[in-house]
Formats: C-alpha cells, sequence, structure tokens
C-alpha cells in the first residue's frame, strides 16, 4: 500500500543575490494509494518544486516528506516521473526508450522486450517501437514518457504539465488515456497542470495552490476521474456540476491573480 | 526558432543551421561566465599560472631564451610604449589594428545589415542571392588571405576589405535570419522595410558583429603578420626576425586585452543601442 | 555569375593580366602546378603537406580537447579553475603563438601542427563543456527516477547528449584549422599550399595565386561537408531534442 505522506514542507530557495523565495510553506496532505491528484495553481505557486521534492530532485529546506514511512531523501524508482517535453533520448529509438528504465537495471533480453511491446501497445504506439523520437508528434513522444515511466513499474508517477504542449484535441485524448492507465494500472498519480477543466477532470482530489509563499488554499473531492472512465468526458465536461466547480475555482485563481497583480501595483 | 552564430572558421560565422534552444552564445565566442561564487577558484587558477611563470623564470628553470621571463616581458613592453621597436610604438600599432578591425566591422556591418533586410524582406533578392550566401559560408575566410597579395585595390585597404567581406556575410546572414525568422506582420506588406524593423535587428546584428570580431582577430592578425609594417601581427613578426620574443609576448597579452576590450565594447553599445 | 563576369573581363582585355589573372590563364597555371609542379614540387604534393598537417594537429586537438571539455562540463572546481585560463587565451588568434612555436620545436613540421591543436582544443573544450552543461535537467532527472546510476547517467545521457556539440564543435575547429594552417604556411613552410602561394607570389605568378586560393576555399567547402556529412550520418537527432 502506497501512502504519500508530506508534513509540514517548507522550500526556501536562495538567490544569488542573497534574497530568497520561499516557494512553499507548510504544506501538508496525505495522499492513499491508488488515488490521483492533480495541482493547479498560479504560475509561480511552488507546483514544480513539491513535484521536484516528492521525486527526491530537491530537499525540501523544512519539514518532512515519506512514502510507506520511509523518507524520500533522493530520486528512486519507485517515483516515475513524465515532464512537459523533451525529456525523451533523442539518441535512442522509442523502443529504447522504453526500456532505458529496465536496462539500467540489469533487465535485457526477451521478457523485457517483450514487455516494451506491451507498453507500447497499451499507449497505442504498437508499430512505432523502432522509430526515431523526433519523428513522432508531441502527442505519441508524451504516449513514449508514459510508457518509459510504466516500464520500472512505480508506485507513484508524477507529471509536471505532461500535456502542457499538446494541441486541444490530442489532449483530451491523452487525458483519456491517462485515466484508462490510472483505472488499468491503479497506480498513485500527482499530475501538475494549468487548466482548470483537466483539473477537475483528471484529478479525484485537486489541490487549489496559491503563491508568495507558495501553499495549498483549498482542496476538493472529486467524482469526475472516476466518472471519466465510463462516461463521455465530452457530456462530463458539460455537465452543471462540473461547470458549476469549474466556474468557482475559475473565480478564486481570478482573485489570487488579483491579489497578485495588486501587490505588484504597490 | 532562434538561431544562433556557431562557426568561426567560415564566412558566414555559421549563423545558419543551429538547433533551436540549444545556446544563446556563440561557440566561438567561448562559454558563459563562471557564476560568483567559483570566481576565487579561477583567480587563483590564473593566479596559479602567473605564478608558475614569474617562480620558474626567477628560479631560472625556464632558459630565458626560451621564455622570457615576467620581468624582461615587462621591460619590453617599458620599451614598446616608449621608445618603441624599430620606431613604432606598441600603441601605433595598437592603434593601427584598431583601425582595421573598427573599419573591417563598420564597412563590413553597415553593408551586412542593409544586405541582410533586403534578402530578408524580399522573395525575389533572396532567389538570386541565396546560391552564393551558401557556397561563400562554408569557404573558410583565412584561405581567402592570400588574395592581398593579388593587387585589387589600394594596398592598406586590401585586408580591411577582407575583414569587410567577412563581417558582411556574417551580419547579413544573421539579420537576414532575424527577419525571415520574424515572419510577415500582420497588416503590413512583407516587403516593407521600416526604422523598426532595423531597430529590432540590432540585437542579432551586434551578436554577430561579436561573432565577426572574433573571427576576424584571427585574419587580422595573419594578415598584418605577413604583409604589414605596422599592427600587432606585424609587430609579432618583425619581432620573430630579431628574436625579440619579449615582444611576442606583449603582443600576445596586447591582443588579450584588446580583443575582450572590442567584444565587451560591441556588447554594451548593442545593448545601449537596443535600448 | 562571379566566373562569367572574370571570364569576360579577360576576354575584353578590361582587367590588367599583371595585377589579376584571368581565368584561362589560371586554368593553364593550374595545370602546369598539377601536372609538372612548380619549383619541382607538384599540387598533390603540396596537398598532401597541408592535409597531413591539418589533421595531425585536429586529430590530437580532439581527442585531447574532448575529455579536458567533458570534464570541466561535469566538475564545478575544475570550471572554475579552468575558465577564466580558457578565457583568456581563447581569443588570441592561433598564428601570434607561431613565432614561439618555432622558437620552442624548431622550423619543421612541429610549430604548425602544435599551433594547430591549440586552435583545435580550445574550440573542442568550449564545445564538449557546452555540450555537458547544456543537458535538460529533465533529461537527468528522467533517467535518475528510472534509476540510472551517476555513472550510467554520464554514459547513456549525458555523453550522448553532449555529441552534437562536440560534432558542430569539430566542424568549427576544422574551418579554423585549415584557414589558420594556409596562414602560417604562408610564412614558414616550404610544402603546403600556403608555401606554394608564397613561392608563387614571390616569383610574380600571380596565376597560380589566385588558382592556390581557388583550391583552398574547394578543400575548404569538401571538409566541411565532410563534417556535415558526418554529423547527418552519426548524430541524425541533431537538434531535434
Ligand atoms: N532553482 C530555483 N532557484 C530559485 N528560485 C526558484 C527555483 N525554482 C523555482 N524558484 C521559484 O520558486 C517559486 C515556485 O516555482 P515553481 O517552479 O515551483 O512554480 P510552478 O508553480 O511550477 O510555476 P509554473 O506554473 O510557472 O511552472 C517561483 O517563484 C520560482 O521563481
Ligand atoms: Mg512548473
Amino acid at each position: 500500500m502506497s501512502n504519500l505522506s508530506v508534513d509540514h514542507l517548507g522550500m526556501i530557495y536562495e538567490l544569488p543575490n542573497g534574497g530568497s523565495v520561499e516557494a512553499l510553506k507548510d504544506v501538508s496532505f496525505d495522499l492513499e494509494s491508488g488515488r490521483i491528484l492533480t495541482l493547479l495553481g498560479p504560475s509561480g505557486c511552488g507546483k514544480t518544486t513539491l513535484l521536484n521534492i516528492i521525486a527526491g530532485f530537491l530537499a525540501p529546506t523544512s519539514g518532512s516528506i515519506n512514502l510507506n514511512d520511509a523518507p524520500i531523501t533522493g530520486p528512486g524508482q519507485d517515483r516515475g516521473m513524465v515532464f512537459q517535453q523533451g525529456a525523451l533520448f533523442e539518441w535512442l529509438n522509442v523502443a529504447d526508450n522504453v526500456s532505458f528504465g529496465p536496462r539500467m537495471n540489469g533487465n535485457e533480453g526477451p521478457e523485457t522486450d517483450a514487455m516494451v511491446q506491451d507498453l507500447l501497445e497499451t499507449v497505442g504506439l504498437g508499430d512505432f517501437g523502432q522509430k526515431a523520437v523526433y519523428e513522432l508528434s508531441g502527442g505519441m513522444q508524451q504516449r513514449v514518457a508514459l510508457a518509459r515511466c510504466l516500464a520500472n513499474d512505480p508506485e507513484l508517477i508524477l507529471m509536471d504539465e505532461p500535456l502542457g504542449a499538446l494541441d486541444a484535441l490530442t489532449r483530451e485524448k491523452m487525458q483519456s488515456l491517462i485515466l484508462e492507465l490510472w483505472d488499468r494500472t491503479q497506480k498513485t498519480i500527482v499530475l501538475v497542470t494549468h487548466s482548470v477543466e483537466e483539473a477537475l477532470f483528471l484529478g479525484d482530489r485537486l489541490f487549489v495552490m496559491a503563491p508568495r509563499p507558495g501553499r495549498i488554499e483549498r482542496e476538493y473531492e472529486l467524482p469526475f476521474a472516476k466518472l471519466g472512465l465510463t462516461e463521455d468526458p465530452r457530456e462530463l465536461k458539460n455537465s452543471p456540476e462540473f461547470t458549476e466547480k469549474r466556474e468557482e475555482i475559475l473565480s478564486l485563481i481570478w482573485e489570487m491573480e488579483e491579489q497578485i497583480m495588486g501587490h505588484e501595483g504597490a | 526558432m532562434a538561431e544562433s552564430a556557431v562557426d568561426g572558421g567560415n564566412v558566414s560565422g555559421g549563423l545558419v543551421d543551429r538547433p533551436a534552444g540549444s545556446r544563446a552564445v556563440p561557440l566561438i565566442l567561448g562559454g558563459e561566465a563562471v557564476s560568483s561564487g567559483n570566481r576565487l577558484l579561477g583567480v587563483a587558477g590564473v593566479g596559479a599560472m602567473l605564478a608558475l611563470w614569474v617562480v620558474s623564470a626567477q628560479l631560472g628553470i625556464v632558459d630565458p631564451e626560451v621564455l622570457p621571463g615576467p620581468r624582461a616581458t615587462a621591460e619590453d613592453f617599458w620599451q614598446l610604449a616608449t621608445d618603441g621597436f624599430q620606431r613604432v610604438t606598441l600603441w601605433e600599432h595598437l592603434a593601427m589594428s584598431l583601425m582595421r578591425m573598427a573599419l573591417g566591422l563598420g564597412l563590413g556591418g553597415v553593408a551586412g545589415v542593409v544586405a541582410g533586410l533586403a534578402i530578408g524582406s524580399s522573395r525575389t533578392i533572396r532567389s538570386i542571392v541565396q546560391p552564393a550566401f551558401g557556397f561563400f559560408r562554408l569557404v573558410p575566410v583565412l584561405g581567402l588571405l592570400p588574395l592581398i597579395f593579388v593587387r585589387f585595390g589600394p594596398g592598406s585597404m586590401r585586408l580591411v576589405s577582407l575583414l569587410a567581406v567577412t563581417t558582411f556575410f556574417i551580419v547579413a546572414i544573421a539579420v537576414r535570419d532575424h527577419v525571415a525568422g520574424r515572419g510577415p506582420m500582420p497588416g503590413s506588406s512583407a516587403d516593407r522595410v521600416d526604422l523598426r524593423t532595423v531597430r529590432q535587428a540590432l540585437p542579432a546584428t551586434f551578436l554577430a558583429l561579436r561573432v565577426a570580431a572574433a573571427v576576424n582577430w584571427n585574419v587580422l592578425v595573419a594578415g598584418e603578420l605577413i604583409s604589414f609594417q605596422k599592427g600587432l601581427g606585424a609587430m609579432i613578426w618583425t619581432a620573430r626576425t630579431f628574436f625579440q620574443y619579449g615582444f611576442v609576448l606583449v603582443a600576445i597579452f596586447a591582443l588579450v586585452g584588446v580583443s575582450a576590450l572590442v567584444d565587451f565594447a560591441l556588447r554594451r553599445l548593442g545593448d545601449w543601442l537596443a535600448g | 555569375m562571379l566566373f562569367i563576369i572574370w571570364l569576360l573581363s579577360e576576354a575584353l582585355g578590361i582587367a590588367d593580366p599583371t595585377f589579376f589573372p584571368g581565368p584561362i590563364e589560371t586554368i593553364q597555371g593550374g595545370w602546369e602546378l598539377a601536372t609538372d609542379g612548380f619549383q619541382r614540387v607538384t599540387l598533390a604534393e603540396h596537398v598532401f603537406a597541408s592535409l597531413r598537417r591539418i589533421l595531425i594537429g585536429f586529430g590530437i586537438g580532439v581527442v585531447v580537447g574532448v575529455p579536458v571539455g567533458l570534464a570541466m562540463g561535469l566538475n564545478n572546481t575544475l570550471r572554475a579553475i579552468f575558465d577564466p585560463l580558457i578565457e583568456l587565451f581563447r581569443p588570441v588568434p592561433p598564428l601570434a603563438f607561431i613565432p614561439l612555436l618555432i622558437l620552442w620545436f624548431g622550423i619543421g613540421e612541429t610549430p604548425a601542427v602544435v599551433m594547430l591543436f591549440f586552435a583545435a582544443f580550445f574550440i573542442m573544450v568550449i564545445a564538449a563543456r557546452a555540450g555537458v552543461t547544456g543537458v535538460r535537467l529533465s533529461k537527468v532527472h528522467a533517467a535518475y527516477s528510472l534509476g540510472a546510476s551517476k555513472q550510467q547517467i554520464l554514459r547513456n545521457v549525458i555523453l550522448p547528449n553532449a555529441l552534437p556539440e562536440i560534432f558542430v564543435g569539430m566542424r568549427v575547429a576544422i574551418g579554423v584549422c585549415w584557414g589558420t594552417l594556409v596562414a602560417a604556411e604562408l610564412v614558414g613552410a616550404q610544402t603546403g599550399l600556403g608555401a606554394m602561394i608564397w613561392t608563387a607570389r614571390t616569383f610574380f605568378r600571380n596565376e597560380l595565386v589566385v588558382f592556390g586560393i581557388i583550391i583552398i576555399g574547394v578543400i575548404g567547402v569538401i571538409l566541411d561537408l565532410i563534417m556535415r556529412k558526418a554529423e547527418e550520418r552519426f548524430i541524425p537527432w541533431r537538434g531535434r531534442g
């Protein structure tokens, strides 16, 4: 049972000019296994910072963070990461990208090959194994990134604006794919997005974060991710419940933006 | 797609076919600045090098015939700065080199901007001159150096024209890419070039000028070395024929200083003009 | 088109042939050089001498410069120490060192080769270093999350990621080396294209000077094209990360 527990987490960046930025302040939450959590908030509110701390790329300046009661002290393959773009290895073909994790662990051979093929089929790229990654469209590249991350069978999948660089149509398809993978693999997922709609649709939990200092402003428990597995996404996104939540969150973020502007004006 | 200059050896300075987003500073201009926290180590490195020079000269480890020591070099510098060598002072050499460099950059730069704007904004002009550009881009400038032996035009201007040609290509290609990359402006004909366009092209122009200067120091010194009486390159070669190796070292230090100075000036000037 | 103007100017006798030779004269000179040679040395021998120097100097410069650059890219301390030194000497035209090199290594092949070595060395150090420091952090992070060790990341991420930059550096370096070599041969060599031009000039054989320049240009273009082809062949992913 994976359980992510974040306790009074704080992160202060020291700037070279002597100043400092409080990117996270007193962030606490527990995330049970199998949940999908989306993080939403204005630019600079510490979403990436939080994700990087969970991934182990950054050490927090205060507070603690545990996965299954063990403190996170560095990157590990129990936590997979999907980036917005440009994190694929363009010198490797699609299949070699996906098999990167297993190969680094000394797992090479027909078994790995079969697993890679399986994963590629899961993300809809069964025939693309031998293609160069730069020959693929942005959406396909993100599918490869998903497959590469799944190849190591992590407990927790972290995604930083994974669909941010895609066009609207591809984006919708990929949203459904993420839900499908979530359902099939029962993984815990933390996903950062700038799109309110995406955060509502994909998150069965949703944190709206606020900047300066970065913190969790409001939390939601949402039904849409589960519903999205069976219902038509378009209809779901047009349902009164969905649009009502969307308006609520949008006005919340608007308020924040106005405060930021006010600050800057002063 | 932000393309920037890389090549040093070629006429273009390689302002084309750079992958996007890879580096803001062209290869020929060297690396990015070291972060301030590490300055001390850098100073230590340079200091160690100087110390090695001083100590090895003092202890007589290195034969002064092989490498003049700091004291001898300083004395040579003093002589060059005051009396000069062969009746020409360091400052005259320096001024001559700087003048050639400035003329080359200035003439080539202005012509380059005009050509770049024309090529970048007009399809017709582009289709006519593109092939020639494509070829000359690949020719190593220094290979054209012997042209200064062939009489075309007044002798003292030959080297300058070579510098100007180098500059011209580097700047023209940079400006062309800038104009072409900007795309047609909505609501205005693509063929229109106004003052604002020129202004917007300034950063690209000055980056190109810095690349051109870096390439041109090579050309300048080589050119002066083989065929002139004045200029740092000429000074190096005269010093050699008289076995005055201290003067060679002074010239090398002068080149370090003056090339850094020109680069700095171009950068500042570019920033200032671009607002 | 330039060629046609050139040809016309000769045919119509516009340009004074003692100053600027026409194409027919140049081709005749080139033919003589290629078959009988000039001062008993043929074109092929000159070309070979030049190419040999550049390949040795450039080759050693790459072999030494790349590891140094990689080390500087990977290690902050090394970078902090050597960056200023490199930055200090990098802008100095390699040719400025030639008197000292001749003093140290004597007249012969060595000074030119050492000079080319330095010319290539600085460029390769900067290129390899930039290749390493230019790696996207997300790639390194992704590799860590996939269970790669530091060593594995170095081998499987940072090195391949630096290759395009290294190849670009090689292309720049070979261009700089070629031009510098020709200039060096002008002043201090018995063979090589530069030396040939120098001798031709002292005998007022302008058509050989022009012919030499053309050959130098053509070889320069060929070297560049070879490097470009090598890039396409070995790093097809360049610039498409
Ligand atoms: N390495 C760093 N050094 C200094 N400050 C940083 C660093 N990384 C982030 N910050 C600062 O910390 C704050 C939070 O940054 P972070 O990248 O986590 O925000 P974000 O929510 O991911 O923003 P975005 O939506 O733009 O991606 C910002 O003010 C940012 O400027
Ligand atoms: Mg972010």
